[in-house]
This record gives structure tokens, sequence and C-alpha cells, in this order.
């Protein structure tokens, strides 16, 4: 991207600046929006580019650093407002730097802002929807969090990035995480400032705008940064609060430090350079730290796992034995409720665990609970409210972010162990933390909840699902404690607002519930104890209910067709053939039978093959579709050139051949389609039957389709002003979420120059997990759709299916 | 994914292990390298040497590094994984003089992260020499490593052998100097403990007073302003200070009763005379966690107490 203005080649360019650990720096100035100053004189104007385009550091509830790099070295300028085209305020730097790392400060907490990033003589990025952030909520407020975790993921490579567009799919547009907490080995293979920018920066581009992450390093940056000196590229890149400006014990080092997000103490330690001892620095400060924090929830992430048998064993190595031996005795002495880790190239997730520190690990005496954590299984992990002693933790390796994955998946302390890539999502609510396991293939292959003290958790709908309107849905919860009675509530409005569903119901763990005939992207159900307020818990993420289905191709319909024994080649079923001289009828088409409406060629011998076409115009993108067809004896169908569905026919089944098998006379046959075949405007239906043999008697045809469109789009978020410590005029959107998509507006993913193929279609099951199991699914959306429709399939295709059956033929959809 | 050859040849001159992205531990490391069609690259033997080394072949590792061809690895990586090859066996003289080879034959200009290899050759040589009974030389050591990277570590470990020596006001001045550049935590209780150990009493009360603006938990700052004061002569506050401690980690440990808050209140209580109320809660962390060093420090010091003439915390 060229900046406006400046004339390449008319200006004399600035040196590079860019050399490893002596990169000009802008870091650690802080000017206040409300100064809305520009400070200094700008650098002169050159052919600047992006390098690494703008990434969000050290985001607290009123700051955020925003950083970006530049090819040549230029000043600093970034542009803040409530709105893309109200950037009122502005934030400069005069030093001339290729690393650019902007501090702003006097933020409202939990408000949307927008911004952009430039130099004095022009924008680099933003001004857009595309370009915005959200604070976090007030530290000890119990927000709803929800972050991404990710580790070992920097190849770059195609495993790396069906895992992150795994998660963009199964957040969708509304409830992207808030912030994204990377456990290290992010830049493969010695973490270099060009590995850096190709395998962190790149794939998480349209993520980083919008999401603060949060690192700690792994032995790959390892390679190439220091931790003792904070030099190296892996330091170089983020921006740490070392002094605890997030909340939290200032640690003096950008290798190790804490901060709070709503009611979490977050813990961040390097276990790979940093001594490790009991009594060394980092173990001395985190002891501090988690002593002093008043967080409802301690969770402490860093590189090497403690419990591990994946691609390491943490039996074996040292770094994850001290870890182990000397950190967990201190953090579990603090009440730490889950610790996250990368390293070994696995999913595995541990029981509630207390006190296991010897070497080689054993189980006994040390499982807390050998339940398996799901709300709707074994039921949630429980513990005291606040920070208790000797109530366990909740180990999570989460090292399977796209570097191969392997091991012996067989450590004793862990409940799941998956040799799979993926990553996991953390959501918390007040007393509630629950953690599910994204995998690559779009299946959630885990989850667990923790609740301390009385509690509810939704178990369904949890996010994500499609419901139909008038549909029995059953909304499931698990309680902790004594709750004899609860309300049951919905929101339209992604938890704006909440109306009843209903109250003083006895409090058994599920109940039926018939899906208004409200179509919004963002429902959510809340369940709350009818005698305590305070004790309630709504679904993580957004569910869908859908607009009441509509039949765009009834029984009966008029349909081209072909009958004369003609072979019509191998494209006859793709849209852009040319239909208007074949005869058309209504259906039922045949003959045999005297039920047709349009009786079609009998000939001696049979025909073996008749074709079909139908047109269907859609106003929308689809949330589902389903077809019924009537045939005899084969049937195939294709929606644009794809095939969706076939009985008794071959895929590839020549004009001459007949049916595989002989059905039923007008057999019926049900199927979903997938929403991906269709495209909004012209979409052509294809159909063939096929005779049994020469001597069959008789041939059907008639086809109805259903389907469910998307709802229009929902209304922007409210726009309420600067709030608390928004001074100096700069108002932020305090409404709204923390997805990725605009605040507010058509939602997309935010891929602007990329179109990333998102696979991940399967159904839920109902293990108590409420944790996917493979389904069929379909591959690549391809260009026929927009990049908001995109999104929304990706999203919605988790749908769970109500009362419809797959095809029995996987769909082909190339 | 392979690592290329030309970045494995650059990688193993810099020193650095070179791994792939399974980077598995020394076991699995072993058995991948044992599995490769011979010759070995230098860097694979390294590898492999360091394998087998941290599983305990000491013999092993040095076939492999004889093995390593001249030129294919840089000489001071192979001198250090000699110098740790014989540290692990024991030979601390033999050791000792393979970190000065590493040292000496170390090509800073040629690392990627020259200071980061030379201050950990330093620090695993300062940790050989402190075995070897060598203070001087290891603090020597650690005093080279703080120059290089000025990392709390080094200063810490340092001031610790400076203490050991009995010099607390060099440790002291060791401690302020780092505790400048890094703020770290660790290093402002290690100097407040040599400050209130040498009587430096205002400079003691001035660290507590600077900790307890900075977010700490206030108790443990509160017990040690109360042994500046103590020392000072100004009882009355020394006396205001532990009681607003207990009262203060009371508090605390009812509204997070976690075992760190209660060694916390263990600690106050010790401060204001109710040993047996503090051993009660000391031990009973030491039943749920047996291994927590700091838990089995303050059994101890309370012991310590107890067998000792009473002393209280009204010193």
């Amino acid at each position: 991207m060229r900046r406006r203005g400046g004339g390449a080649g008319s200006v004399a360019v600035p040196a590079r600046a860019r050399s490893l650990g002596t990169v000009p720096m802008a870091r650690g100035i802080s000017l206040g929006i409300s100064l809305g100053v520009v400070l200094g004189t700008a650098s002169p104007a050159a052919a600047q580019q992006l390098e690494r385009h703008p990434y969000l550091q050290r985001m607290g509830s009123q700051e955020v650093t925003v950083v970006w790099t530049t090819d040549v070295a230029t000043d600093s300028v970034v542009h803040v407002g409530a709105a893309p085209d109200q950037l009122t305020e502005t934030v400069s730097l005069a030093t001339a730097t290729t690393q650019h790392e902007v501090r702003v400060t006097g933020l409202a907490p939990g408000a949307t802002y927008f911004y952009d990033v430039g130099s004095s003589a022009g924008r680099l990025a933003g001004g857009d929807a595309l370009h915005t952030f959200r604070t976090a909520p007030t530290p000890g407020t119990r927000a709803k969090l929800r972050a991404w975790v990710v580790g070992d993921s920097g190849t770059g490579n195609a495993d790396q990035l069906a895992v992150r567009d795994a998660m963009l799919a199964h957040v969708g547009a509304f409830d992207g995480p808030h912030l994204f907490l990377h456990v290290g080995d992010m830049a493969y293979t010695t973490g270099t400032t060009t590995e850096f920018t190709d395998r962190f920066f790149l794939p998480y581009r349209d993520i980083l705008r919008r999401v603060p992450t949060f690192p700690v390093i792994g032995n790959h940056e390892g390679a190439s940064s220091d931790s003792a000196s904070q030099t190296g590229p892996y330091y170089t890149a983020y921006v740490t609060p070392r002094s605890g400006e997030l909340g939290g014990l200032a640690s003096g080092t950008e290798a190790y430090y804490s901060f709070d997000w709503g009611n979490v103490h977050f813990l961040a330690l390097d276990s790979h350079e940093s001594s490790r001892a009991t009594d060394g620095p980092m173990l001395t400060w985190a002891r501090d730290d988690a002593l002093a924090t008043n967080q409802d929830w301690i969770v402490a992430f860093w590189h090497h796992p403690p419990y591990t048998k994946g691609t390491h064993d943490s039996d074996d190595e040292s770094q994850l034995i001290e870890m182990r031996e000397n950190a967990l005795p201190i953090l579990e002495a603090a009440g730490v409720d889950l610790v996250l880790a990368g390293h070994s190239h696995i999913y595995e997730r541990s029981f509630l665990v207390d006190g296991a520190y010897d070497t080689p690990t054993t189980a006994p005496g040390h499982v807390v609970d050998a339940g398996d954590g799901r709300p709707l299984g074994t039921g949630p992990y429980r513990k005291s409210p606040g920070q208790v002693a000797n109530e366990g933790a909740v180990y999570v390796v989460a090292g399977h972010g796209g570097a191969g994955v392997g091991g012996d998946a067989d450590h004793p302390l862990m409940f799941v162990s998956e040799v799979d890539f993926g990553s996991c999502l953390l959501d918390v609510q007040g007393n509630r933390l629950a953690m599910l396991n994204v995998r690559a293939d779009g299946v959630v292959s885990d989850r667990f909840t923790l609740v301390k003290g009385t509690g509810l958790v939704v178990g369904s709908p949890d996010g994500g699902e499609i419901l139909a309107p008038g549909s029995e849905v059953a909304i499931r919860w698990a309680t902790v404690g004594d709750v004899p009675t609860v309300d049951l509530e919905l929101s339209l409005d992604g938890g704006a607002s909440f109306s009843a569903i209903a109250t003083g119901l006895a409090n058994d763990g599920e109940h039926g519930w018939t899906v208004p005939a409200s179509p919004t992207y963002r429902g959510l159900v809340r369940v709350r104890s009818a005698t305590d307020a305070g004790v309630a818990d709504e679904s993580n993420a957004s569910f869908v209910i859908a607009a009441a289905p509509v039949e765009v191709v009834p029984w009966g319909s008029v349909w081209k067709y072909q009958d004369q024994d003609v072979d019509p080649g191998a494209t006859w079923m793709q849209p852009a053939v040319d239909d208007a001289a074949w005869p058309e009828g209504p259906a039922e088409l045949g003959y045999g039978e005297d039920d047709e409406a349009t009786t079609l060629l009998d000939a001696e011998p049979n025909v073996p093959t008749v074709y079909f076409r139908h047109h269907v115009d859609l106003s929308a993108p689809l949330l589902a579709a389903s077809m019924d067809t009537l045939f005899d004896d084969g049937v195939a169908v294709w929606i644009n050139g794809t095939r969706v569905f076939g009985r008794n026919v071959s895929e590839d089944a020549a004009h001459a051949d007949f049916a595989t098998s002989a059905s039923e006379d007008d057999e019926l046959a049900s199927a979903s389609i997938p929403t991906e075949a269709f495209v909004v405007g012209d979409n052509v239906i294809a159909a063939l039957v096929k005779q049994a043999d020469g001597s069959s008697s008789d041939v059907s045809f008639d086809l109805r389709l259903e389907v469910v469109l998307q709802p229009p789009d929902p209304p922007p978020a409210t726009s309420s002003g600067a709030g608390a410590g928004g001074a100096g005029g700069a108002s932020a959107t305090t409404g709204g979420d923390g997805g990725l998509g605009p605040p507010g507006g058509v939602p997309t993913l935010g891929l602007s120059g990329d179109i990333y193929a998102v696979d991940g279609l399967s159904e839920r099951g109902e293990d108590g997990c409420g944790c996917d199991v493979p389904g069929s699914r379909s591959r690549g959306l391809g260009g026929a759709l927009g990049v908001a429709s995109l999104a929304l399939a990706a999203a919605w295709s988790r749908r769970r299916h109500q009362g419809q059956e797959r095809a029995t033929d996987a769909p082909k959809i190339s | 994914m392979r690592t290329g050859r030309a970045l494995g040849l650059v990688v193993a001159l810099l020193g650095l292990p070179v791994e792939g992205h399974a980077h598995p531990g020394a076991r699995a490391t072993e058995r991948r390298l044992d599995q490769q069609p011979s010759p070995l690259r230098g860097a694979d033997r390294l590898a492999r040497a360091e394998a087998r080394r941290e599983l305990g072949d000491g013999l092993g590792a040095e076939e492999d590094l004889a093995a390593i061809a001249p030129g294919d690895v840089d000489p001071a990586r192979i001198a250090l994984e000699r110098a740790r090859i014989a540290a692990a066996r024991g030979d601390l003289d033999d050791a000792e003089a393979r970190f000065g080879t590493a040292l000496a034959l170390a090509r800073p200009e040629g690392a990627i992260a020259p200071s980061r290899w030379v201050a950990q050759v330093l620090a695993e040589r300062a940790t050989l020499r402190t075995r070897s009974g060598d203070g001087e030389g290891a603090r020597s050591d650690w005093d080279a490593a703080f120059a290089v990277s000025a990392s709390a570590d080094a200063a810490l470990a340092r001031g610790r052998l400076d203490e050991d020596a009995g010099d607390r006001v060099q440790a002291a001045a060791g401690y302020r100097e780092a505790l400048g550049i890094t703020g770290s935590i660790a290093l402002r209780r290690a100097l407040v403990r040599v400050e209130l150990a040498r009587g430096a009493w205002e400079s003691a009360r001035q660290l507590a007073d600077e900790a307890m603006a900075s977010g700490t938990f206030d108790v443990e700052w509160q017990l040690l302003r109360a042994a500046a004061h103590e020392g000072a002569a100004r009882p009355g506050e020394a006396e205001r200070d532990r009681r607003a401690a207990l009262v203060e980690a009371e508090r605390a440990f009812s509204a997070k009763p976690t075992d760190l808050r209660r060694l916390a209140l263990a600690r106050a209580l010790l401060a204001n005379g109710r040993e047996r109320e503090a051993r009660a809660a000391i031990e009973a962390v030491l039943r749920a966690r047996p291994t927590l060093a700091e838990a089995k420090a303050l059994d101890a010091e309370a012991r310590t107490r107890a067998e000792g003439p009473r002393s209280g915390g009204r010193r």
C-alpha cells in the first residue's frame, strides 16, 4: 500500500533504520489523547510502505499501544475516534522510526474505537470499519471475556491457516475474541524478523488489528531473542505491560508480566530463558503478583508445559520439569485456576488437579475431580469463590496451532489428549470459566467449565446454532450448588436487553422452548436463579433465529427437460448452459403411472436418462436448504453445477448407463443441501432421472426445495459517548460486541484483500460435551459468494439441523 | 517442515541448536538421529550429543562430538558441550577448563545474540564454580554476565555470593544498581533484607514504602518496615506496622484463603508473638504442599524462634 502524497522518487528516502537490536523505538512515551496535539515536526515524506500492518499491544481499560512497521523511517501518527469518519483525536511521535509504537491513553473502559495509522504525510492504514478495537472493561468487572489461545503456530503453512480459519468460522461475525494469548513458538524456525512478519503478523493480520496480543516467548523465538537484555525480534515486536500498567505487579521486564482483564488476572511467564529457580527473579515476582491480586480468576500461561506426553515429555525435559516443580507449587498456593502452555504439539486438557509436582508425574492423590468438567456431562468442575487453596487447577497444552502434531497422548493427568491441529477459546462470565478446543476441521472436540461457588452454566444453545422459528428447542443448563428455581430469558440483541422465556421454573436443567419468529443473528439465552439475580449465566456466543423457511421450488413446479435420448454432454448441469430451447412442463414429469402432469417420451427400448433444469432466484444468502424429491428409479441433483444429491446414480454415470438399482414407484427422498452451493441471484437446479433397465415401465420426477434466508442485517450498535475517561471529545461506541466484524455493521470477518477458504461442517453430538462430532463436510466456497456471505456461511456451517437429515451422498463441491 | 541446509549450517555456526518444528525432547531427538542415514551433519551430531548428555550417556555424547568434521560446527559450541559433559560426570576441573575454552573461542560478531551466548556460558561456569567452592570466581562470572545482559538473574546470583562472603555493603550496592535497571521485585526483597541485616534502617524503610506504593501485597512489606522501625529505635511505629500487618493479613486471608495468604498470615502472627497460631497455619500449608519452599523456610524460622529465647515480634 502506498500512502497518499509524498511523491515517490521525488524525495530522499531515509536510510533503512531496522537492524537487529538497534531498531529506533518510540516506546514508552505516553500521551493522553485528550491532548489532541501533534508533537514535533514531521520527518520527510517518503515512499513509505507497511511491512507489518497495525496490531494492538498492551491494551487495558484506558489505553492501547498501536504498533506497525514500515520500510522507511518516518514519524508516527495515530488518529482515534468513535467512528471511522470521526477520528477526532491525534497522537503523534516525532521520532523517525520503522517500528512505530504509539501509546494512546485516556480511553474509556469497555468502549469501541476506530483508528488509523500513518505519518504526518498521510494515512497508511485504517480509517475504516475494520480498524477498530474495544478496550478492556474496568478491572474487576464481571464482563464477558473471550480469549483465543494459540501455541506453536508459526509455520506459515496451511495447517496454521486452517487453525485460524476454524476459529474464525466458529466465532462468527459477532463473538470474536477480546484478546489473543499466544503461548509461544509463533515464528519458526529461529524467530527472525522476517519469520515474525511472514508467519505471525501476516497470517493473523486481520485479527491483530482488532484483537490485542499478549505473548510469551517460545524456544524458537528464544533462538534469536534474549530475555535478559530484552533484545531481538521478539522483544522488538511486542510491547508488554512490564510496569503494572494494566493491573498486577510491575515485573520490570517484558519477558514476564501480568495484567487484568475484567475479573481475570493473567500471568505470563518466560519458561524458556529466565531463571526458573524458586527464589529467582521471575518466580519471586510471580509469587508476589499472584499473592497480591484480588481478581476472581487467575490464568497463567507460558511455553513449556508442566504436564504433557505429546511431542515432548514433561517427565524428561528440564524446562518442563522445573516449571512443574518450581512454578506450580507457588501458583497453586496462590489459587491459580487455569494454566495454558504449548511447546508440545498436541491438545491436552487435564482433570481438575492439585499438587502433582513429582517427577515422573503420577495421578493418585492429585486429581481433585475426575469428572469430565463438561456442563452437560458429569458437570462443571467446582471451586469455592475467589482463590482458595487446594481446590485444583486445569492444565491445557495448546501446542497444536500449526506445527506438526504428534506424541503418545497418554499423560495420566489428562482427561483429553488429541493429536490434531486446533486452538482454544477461553470464555469467562462472572464466576464461570469455560474453555473449548476448536479443531482445524471446525469440530469442537472438547469443552470444560469451572464454577466458583453457586452457579448456573448454559449448555445449549451456547452459540453458533441456527434455530428455526416454531421449532422446539431444549434449553439445557448445569447447576452448581442449590438453585431451586430459575428464570429463563432471551436476548435478540447480543445481550443488550433480555425478555422472559419462562419464570419460576423448577430447576431440572432443561426446558422445552418454542423458538419465536423473531429473526436475529444475536440470540442469547440466559438462565438466572429466581431468588438470586447474581447467579446467572448466558450463552457464550450468539445463535441465530432464522426467518421462516421459504418454499422456493414447490411440488409441481415447471421444469425444462430433455427426454429425447440425446447425450447433452458433460456440462449440461452447469448454469451457463443455454436451456432456452428445452421443452418445459409442470411436475410430476414421467410416464407409466397415470399421475404425471407432463408425460415424457416412453421409447422402446427405454431412454436411460432424462434431464431437467429449473431456475430459482434468491434474494439473500441462505442459512439452510432442504430438498425433497420424488423419483423412479435413480436420481441425481446439482445446484449451480455442483452435485449435491444422488440416489441409485453413480457419480460417473454416462448417459447410456442405467440406475444402479431399482426404486419403489414414486420413491421419496429428503436431504439438506449445503448452502455454499447457492448464490444470491439466479440459481440453476439440474437433475436427472435414470431408468433401472431397458424394460422398466415407468419413470417419475418431481422436486421441492425449501430454504431459510439469512435474517436482515442487525441494527447498528448504539453510540453512547465517551464515558468515563474519554476526555477531549473522543467519544466511543460502548455498545456492540467483541466480534471480528465491524461493530453493528454488516457482519464480515474483515478479511480485506484476502478471501480465505473456510472449512468445517459438522453436527453437534449429545454426549454431554456439547462438542461437535465429525459429520460430512463441504469445502471452499469459492468466489461466488461475497465476503459477507462467506463469513456467514462459515459461521453458520456449524448449524444444528432441526429435524433434517443430511444427504446420504457427501456433497461434492469443488 | 525441514530446516534448509543453508540455514542449518548458519544456525550451527552460530552455536544454536538446530531444531525442527517438532523440536522433540532428548529421547526423541536421539531416536530420530539414530535412525538417520550416516553420515550425520555436524549440527545433528551436536544435537545428539546434547540429547545423549541429557540422557546420561556422556560417552556417547563425546563420541558424537569427536566425529564432527572440523569447521562443520562452531568450535566454541563444541567446547561448551564438552564442558557440560565434564560437569555432568563431575569432572569440575575439566569442565572449568572447557568453559574457558568456549569463552575464548566465542566469536560474538558471528552470533545472532552474542551477549546472550556469552552470558549463558558465564552463568553456567559461575554455577560450576560455586559447586567447586570457587566463590570468588563465580562472583566474577556473574559480574561479567550482568555487565553483558544486565539481567536480574545475574544480579541476584552475584549479590547472594557477596552475602555469602559476608560483604553486605557490596551486595547492597549490587542489588541497588540492578534494581534501578530492572525494577525486579526479587532484587528489592534481597536489598531490603541486606539493608536490615547491615542496619541500614532508613534505606530499608524507604524500600518498603516504595514497594507498598507499587501494588504489592502490603502485609510482608509492613512487616519489613516494622523491622526497620524497630532497628531505628522507633518501637511505636514498629508496633503499629506489625499490628496493621496482622489486621491486613487476616482480612486478606478471609477474602481469599489461599496458601500464600495463609503463610502471610502466619508471618504476621509470628511477628506479633503468636507463635502457636502461626505454626498451625504453616503446618496446614505444609500438609497440602510439603514441597513449598516458602512454607518450609517459614516453618524453620518458626521452629528456631520456638527453640530459642523468646523473641516474639517485639524485638
